[in-house]
């Protein structure tokens, strides 16, 4: 599509792919640094002491929270943190076709072997013994294997 | 009343006409504006010069969006950085279309005389507001917060402005003041623009 085609040069620039990129990285700055802004607008701590937590000078904890110098994702989250807040990052599926994130930091559900209650009782004969061993497993791992040798022998 | 401002209604001078050697008066030429950003607040678009095609703070943009800005250069604005600019005043000025207001305080400011401007990094691009009808009304900014009409925005210290965004012209930071003769070019081509509304 031509420039003309577009309804503004913003739509113009979004629709390509550089300007997409280069679009979310602007409001994304512009987003941390907003958020800034309303941290120092709560926070009763002074920029002196959060630079002094990070080890930092003053005029760069000014430059951050006022969105004018780069900063990179740790010093994000020292920055925050600082301020008594924790980061957390979300990505939200934009284009057709993206998949959304599993979501991470779920424990994993551990899998408890069965004690046999509400199982069948599992019998193995191990034909390998010398005489006829019945070997209970009731779905356990084999160290937990049951030995039963019968009374008698044939 | 808006804030700190004397409402009153600037024109500039009436160049709509201009008079042929024989005597004949000369049409007017329509002009077409190119639109930067178009949101449900206002319409951000280019201020034309009086030659109907000059617009100084595309050039300006045109060259950010390429990284060769000649201005630039002269504080050592890298190509990645002048790229970056570009984007963030684009996503400022649409945000500011839809919104009425800028993403954060320090993404605009007001200058004097009704002239404004958006800040990105190291650049300023100047505006000034008109309903569109060849008018203008001079705001000013707020220098306090409690008197401000939107004292919970972000830019609370931007007034209300009018539907109509035009960009003026654009300047590299280089002191802590913008200067009496860029601000004085940006009024100028507020002028030259307005007369196309007439």
């Amino acid at each position: 599509m031509t420039n003309d085609a577009y309804e503004s040069e913003y739509a113009r620039y979004a629709a390509s792919s550089k300007g997409a990129i280069e679009l979310a990285a602007a409001a994304a700055t512009a987003e941390v640094s907003r958020l800034f802004q309303q941290v120092i607008g709560l926070s009763k701590r002074k920029q002196r002491d959060v630079a002094d937590a990070i080890g930092v000078s003053e005029s760069r904890v000014s430059q951050v929270l006022n969105g004018d110098g780069n900063v990179n994702v740790a010093a994000l989250a020292k920055y925050a943190r600082a301020y008594g807040y924790q980061v957390r990052f979300v990505l939200t599926p934009i284009d057709a076709g993206v998949q959304a994130l599993p979501e991470v930091g779920r424990r994993r559900a551990r899998r408890r072997p069965d004690r046999g209650a509400g199982r069948p009782l599992e019998l193995h004969v191990n034909t390998h013994a010398q005489a006829n061993e019945f070997v209970v497993t009731n779905g356990r791992p084999s160290r937990e294997w049951s030995v039963v040798r019968p009374r008698y022998a044939p | 009343m808006h804030g700190d401002s004397i409402p009153r209604t600037e024109t500039s001078e009436d160049h709509s006409t201009e008079t042929a050697p024989d005597g004949l008066a000369l049409a007017k030429v329509p002009i077409t504006r190119k639109v930067l950003a178009k949101g449900d607040w206002c319409c951000i678009s280019y201020a034309v010069r009086s030659d109907g095609a000059t617009m100084p703070a595309k050039e300006v943009l045109d060259y950010l969006e390429e990284g060769k800005w000649p201005e630039g250069e002269t504080i050592k604005m890298q190509v990645d950085e002048q790229v970056d600019t570009y984007a963030r005043f684009l996503q400022t000025m649409q945000h500011f279309a839809d919104h009425g207001e800028g993403d954060r305080y320090e993404s605009m400011n007001g200058l004097d005389y009704g002239i404004f401007e958006f800040k990105a990094g190291r650049a300023r691009i100047a505006f000034y507001d008109t309903p569109g009808d060849g008018t203008f009304v001079s705001k000013w900014k707020y220098t306090e917060r409690e008197r401000s009409d939107h004292p919970e925005s972000p830019t609370w210290h931007i007034p209300d402005l009018d539907e109509h965004i035009r960009l003026c012209c654009g300047w590299p930071k280089k002191d802590r003041l913008a200067k009496e003769s860029d601000i004085g070019f940006a009024r100028k081509v507020r002028g030259e623009d307005n007369c196309h509304d007439k």
